[in-house]
């Protein structure tokens, strides 16, 4: 998304991760290059005018990152475009990074500045990791999901497949009152199978997906299982099994939407928490070196 | 109508429209994380608060040395304060200098080790923090650091020499490489006493070949009395036995007040009216011998006296008996000294003297001073002395030297320590015999000619120290050419030498040029004020 569509994702991906040690070096050097003309000294000292000055800049950087959060809160007031949001986000924590290290002295200092770097850092490789994770699987997810839905919704679209489910079923195996003739269009004991089928493998994997365990989560053994019963229903069956194996195919890719989502988003498990603990960490560290300054 | 399928779309949020309000267990889980993060640094910060000292501990680069542990909460005793004073926008950006500042001259004296070097060199030893390092534990000793404190301008001292041609050694890296000889034989100071450790170490203090007899306890006893041959007399020996002097006769570490051998000791002097207080001081440091002292070491062997004489005034004559001269005077004193002694004699022995008028001038004051006059020549060049008596006078073991007629003993050199700027601790080596590190103070048959001579310095080479003060099996090669291994004991810098006149070898801790700029209240002191 921020860095073009249309590179391919090793290109985007590599891109990152040359972005993340360019950024780095290149502000690292400027800093060195500035200690060589005597601007400051060398290796950097973390209470150094130089040192000050990167944890001033690093922490407003912080606080600037962290501003997405309530941004997201409250996305209905508009302030500013996502785009526009997520471009910066990106961006300056790239920069905080390198600032961040010379503030630090390249080193870890204290247990409260040590706890606070390695959140940092934490945090930075998070956001490296989900920013590699949205250039992959979003595009993977479009061309591997049809039928996309909303992640949160799946196990409710389930429970609504598998009342449709039931309904085609119950279609086949019995008498409506409003139809005009009296006997079900399957009898007998093929019936009895496709209640069965119904009942103990359909609607369990409609519901609960891969948790149901299954054998319709295997792409080839419900291929296989729909054919036998195709062949072994009426004609006018069909179209009702076919439409129910649509619906578990569905559900099969959703479940791997679902663990696509997972991987998708599974690194904000970190890059929030991490994030809120460090800043909170960082404004304890500012509360110190103002008391002991 | 056939359903559109966006419819069929829609359909399934059926009931359901605010689906995008619902949350995920990622994102249930996101938030609930976000708590036990917000929780740590609530936690944190609550602990900071009711700890405050857990704090400040923790921003301090480890606990400080014994010396300051007082301090360990209180980092203004030693830092510029945290006042509102010393804050500024600028001292914002200058926290480590601020940091760096110190104020150890409330507590500590530091004299400039040496005022020729140059101002780069001033500059960096004006911070106490660039050689002293604390906050490195208790145990941490702050003025024993690493060589490279001291090599960075003894490495290559003219480069630090405002002159740039130091009088020291231009380049020392290390003790054992390329330390230079001691000073004290390769420019030895002028000796001007007379001494010869050699004949009085030598039982009954013989010369060789045997100019006169034996001396005795005996001896002692007849020209000093009893409490002063006593102090000398060892179990078994009687009069007849030859004085033998051990070094400790003479060199003492300690007073020894208490033991039997220093109320001998204390006896003697007070039969002689001494000062025993002064010349035997309580708890020695013990890194260097108590003060050589004529009253206590050498007196018992060599009163100074004044020959008993004979007089006449009016044809009647008059017998002056001996007296004891005061030691420690010049002529002009010297001379007073025995005129107030010879006319203590005469009034005492005839007072029948008193019949002549005593006004300056007169007939006694004019025999006085004649007497007097004799009697200093005598005592200040040594003609007419009865050696055979025991009559001694200054130049037994002073060099005089005169000017527009009047003698000047020349004073004795107040070294009593060879090392200028290295300290060293004699109790520390006590284990090792006086011999090994002081060659030619044994007895030995010398002749007179000899024992009248100046003594060398009698200390052994650098190298000798280097035999145990260097790292393991380093090759010493020793001033014979014979190569040993070293010892391995500790073999820095300031093993030896210290800063700020630490080493000099006359002042000690107690120097006042070390003192603070004033002296504290204690809770002045407690507070760091």
């Amino acid at each position: 998304m921020l860095l073009g569509k249309t590179k391919s994702i090793q290109w985007r991906i590599t891109s990152i991760l040359f972005a993340t040690l360019g950024v780095t070096a290149a502000v690292i050097a400027i800093a060195a290059a500035g200690a060589a003309v005597g601007f400051w000294v060398w290796p950097p000292q973390p209470s150094s005018a130089l040192g000050v000055s990167c944890g001033l800049i690093g922490g407003a950087i912080v606080f600037f990152e962290m501003a997405i959060l309530p941004r997201k809160w409250f996305r209905g007031k508009r302030l500013g475009r996502t785009r526009a949001w997520m471009k910066w986000h990106i961006w300056m924590g790239l920069i905080c990074l390198p600032i961040i290290l010379i503030h630090a002295g390249f080193g870890f200092g204290g247990p409260l500045t040590t706890t606070t770097l390695v959140l940092f850092l934490a945090v930075t490789a998070s956001g490296i990791w989900g920013l590699v994770m949205q250039q992959w699987l979003p595009q993977k997810m479009l061309a591997e999901i049809p039928g996309e839905t909303v992640a949160v919704q799946i196990n409710r679209l389930g429970d609504y497949h598998a009342i449709e489910a039931a309904r085609l079923i119950d279609s086949l195996v019995t008498v409506p009152p409003e139809a005009e003739t009296a006997e079900p269009m399957i009898t007998g004991a093929l019936a009895a199978e496709l209640v069965g089928f119904r009942d103990e493998a359909v609607l369990p994997y409609l519901r609960l997906g891969n948790r149901s365990n299954s054998a319709l989560a295997a792409q080839a053994e419900a291929e296989q299982r729909f054919a036998r019963l195709r062949e072994s229903v009426p004609p006018a069956a069909r179209p009702a099994l076919d439409r129910l194996e649509e619906l578990v195919s569905l559900r099969r890719r959703w479940d791997s939407q679902a663990r696509i989502n997972f991987w998708l988003h599974n690194w904000l498990l970190l890059h929030l928490p991490l994030s809120v603990a460090m800043t909170g960490l960082m404004i304890l560290h500012a509360v110190r070196a103002l008391k002991y300054w | 109508m056939p359903r559109s399928p966006a419819r069929d779309l829609s359909d399934r949020y059926t009931g359901s429209r605010g689906y995008f309000q619902q949350s995920d267990a990622i994102r249930r889980g996101k938030y609930a994380l976000m708590g036990v993060g917000l929780l740590v640094v609530g936690v944190w910060a609550a602990v900071d608060i009711n700890k405050p000292e857990r704090a400040a501990y923790a921003h301090t680069h480890g606990p400080l040395a014994e010396a300051h542990a007082a301090f360990d909460e209180n980092c203004a005793a030693c830092h510029v304060s945290q006042t509102p004073d010393h804050f500024s926008a600028g001292s914002m950006f200058d926290a480590r200098q601020r940091w760096h500042t110190f104020t150890c001259e409330r507590c500590h004296g530091g004299p400039i080790h040496h005022t020729s070097m140059t101002d780069e060199g001033k500059q960096f030893h004006a911070t106490c923090s660039n050689c002293h390092h604390d906050h490195n534990g208790r145990m941490n000793s702050l003025v024993r650091i690493s060589d490279s404190h001291c090599t960075k301008c003894h490495a290559n001292l003219a480069s630090w020499h405002a002159t740039g041609s130091p009088y020291y050694a231009q380049k020392v890296t290390n003790f054992v490489t390329d330390h230079p000889e001691f000073r004290a034989l390769t420019k030895p100071p002028e000796r001007t006493l007379t001494f010869s450790h050699a004949v009085h170490m030598t039982a009954g203090q013989l010369y060789e070949p045997n100019q006169r007899g034996p001396w005795t306890i005996g001896d002692i006893r007849r020209v000093s009395g009893d409490a002063m041959a006593d102090r000398y007399l060892k179990p078994g020996q009687t009069d007849a036995s030859r004085v033998q002097l051990e070094c400790a006769s003479c060199h003492q570490l300690d007073a020894n007040i208490g033991t039997d051998e220093s109320t001998k000791w204390k006896e003697s002097l007070d039969a002689t009216g001494q000062p025993t207080r002064a010349l035997l001081p309580p708890r020695a440091e013990g890194a260097y011998f108590l003060g050589i002292n004529y009253n206590a070491h050498c007196q018992a062997c060599h009163p100074l006296t004044a020959p008993a004489k004979v007089t006449t005034k009016d044809k009647s004559q008059f017998l002056v008996p001996e007296f004891r001269v005061t030691h420690r005077l010049q002529q002009p004193d010297l001379m007073n000294d025995l005129k107030a002694g010879y006319f203590a004699g005469l009034l005492v022995k005839n007072p029948a003297v008193l019949k002549a008028p005593i006004e300056p001038g007169g007939i006694i004051d004019t025999e006085v001073d004649r007497l007097a006059k004799m009697d200093v020549q005598t005592l200040l060049t040594g003609h007419g002395l009865d050696k055979d008596k025991d009559e001694v006078g200054c130049v037994k073991c002073h060099k005089t030297t005169v000017k527009e007629s009047i003698f000047r003993i020349e004073p004795v050199p107040d070294r009593t320590v060879w090392f200028e700027h290295a300290k060293f601790n004699h109790t520390s080596h006590r284990a090792v015999d006086c011999l090994a590190c002081h060659p030619g103070t044994a007895a030995a048959p010398i002749p007179k000619s000899k024992a009248d001579e100046t003594e060398p310095v009698q200390i052994v080479s650098v190298k000798w120290c280097q035999t145990c003060h260097s790292p393991p099996n380093t090759r010493i090669t020793l001033p014979d050419q014979s190569v040993v291994a070293g010892g391995g004991v500790r073999h820095t810098c300031t093993d030896c030498h210290r800063y700020h006149n630490g080493d000099h070898g006359f002042q000690g801790l107690g120097a006042r040029p070390r003192l603070p700029s004033r002296p504290l209240t204690l809770s002045e002191f407690l507070k760091g004020k």
